[in-house]
């Protein structure tokens, strides 16, 4: 089983998009999810997307999660096989 | 067979008219016996409805479409539904002159929009071609810029950051709209596509689309408005994408504009 983490920081995409958290498996980054804020994503604002995956080898990763727990799952699932805290113990990095 | 150096050509192109006329009258002046052969070719319209395939991929090849409104796609799909678009047919484009000779299409072609299409049966078009060697000449030549267009958008896909590749297909679009008469004098057009189909067709996610179409429009180089886009300022905007249109090649051939030139003086 992997160990998992999770730091929150900000992230630079060119847009209002910037609350990000990096997924961190047995110390490797496997995954950078970020939060739809940026007013032109209009109805899928608070949305969260899968910016980037880092060892993933076959799936094609869904564009728009519902929740940062939903993505975090999908992290799970295709990748490390292992859940994310996502709660208080997340590190602020930023 | 009109000898297309004494034969008289038809005016110039009128609002409305055929898109096919108006697209290979760019490559080689029209002669108005080669126009009503067109307009004879392209008469039989039928409508079809946004979504529908025209022709997928495993079917087997039987007519060439013709597209007279609207918007088709040709694309590939993997089976986890990922989907990549490789062209657009845009009104006066013909979807593969010689498919026929293929039994069995290796892609899809797909509508974006309603459409009217015309369905050449290939034993038509070759027969036309027979008959007017100046008219197949224009149609080998708009193949090659499909050929020409496909090796852009690989280029787009492949090398050009998500900025460039949105801002290259804008201006590729206006180019080969404004051809067939469907932009505005204030380079507005119609843009029937969603940004998940823009996103198919650039390799990005539909999150980085909507990102990147919005740094464009912060920076003033386009604006949307329902299913159009309007380019303000197509100079910044060709500069940002390193677009250079001479693969579209909207002159026609060297040996043509010659006789267009030739001709022009003694009309």
């Amino acid at each position: 089983m992997a160990r998992t983490s999770a730091y929150q920081l900000q992230i630079g995409t060119d847009s209002d998009d910037a609350n990000a958290r990096i997924l961190l498996a047995d110390g490797a980054l496997v995954a950078v999810l970020v939060e739809l804020s940026d007013e032109g994503h209009g109805e899928d604002r608070g949305k969260w997307t899968i910016e980037a995956t880092f060892g993933l080898r076959h799936e094609r990763v869904p564009d728009i999660f519902p929740s940062l727990e939903s993505a975090a799952d999908w992290v799970s699932e295709h990748i490390c096989e292992q859940r994310f805290n996502l709660g208080a113990d997340v590190v602020r990095l930023a | 067979m009109t000898n297309p150096s004494t034969a008289k050509l038809a005016p110039e192109p009128l609002g409305g008219e055929n898109p096919l006329i108006k697209k290979l009258g760019r490559y080689v002046p029209l002669t108005e016996e080669e126009r009503a052969a067109l307009n004879t070719l392209s008469c039989s319209t039928r409508k079809h409805n946004q979504g529908a395939d025209l022709i997928a991929e495993g079917d087997r090849p039987e007519c060439v479409f013709l597209m007279m409104e609207g918007w088709a796609f040709r694309y590939k799909q993997l089976e986890d539904g990922s989907r990549q678009i490789m062209a657009y047919l845009i009104p006066g484009d013909l979807c593969d002159i010689q498919i026929f000779l293929f039994d069995k299409m290796d892609h899809s072609i797909g509508l974006l929009s309603d459409a009217k299409v015309v369905k050449i049966p290939s034993g038509d078009l070759l027969k036309m071609m027979d008959r007017y060697p100046r008219i197949e000449r224009a149609l080998l030549w708009a193949t090659l810029v499909d050929e020409a267009t496909l090796r852009e958008w690989l280029l787009n896909v492949g090398q050009r950051s998500a900025l460039q590749r949105l801002a290259h297909l804008f201006c590729e679009l206006c180019v080969r709209l404004s051809v067939v008469g469907l932009v505005d004098d204030d380079e507005t057009f119609a843009l029937p596509l969603t940004q998940a189909e823009l996103a198919d067709t650039t390799g990005m996610t539909a999150v980085h689309v909507n990102r990147s179409l919005q740094r464009l429009r912060r920076d003033k180089l386009i604006s949307t408005q329902r299913g159009k886009l309007t380019i303000l300022n197509f100079d910044r905007l060709a500069e940002v994408a390193g677009f250079d249109e001479s693969y579209l090649h909207t002159d026609g051939p060297p040996v043509e504009q010659k006789l267009r030139s030739r001709l022009d003086r003694h009309m």
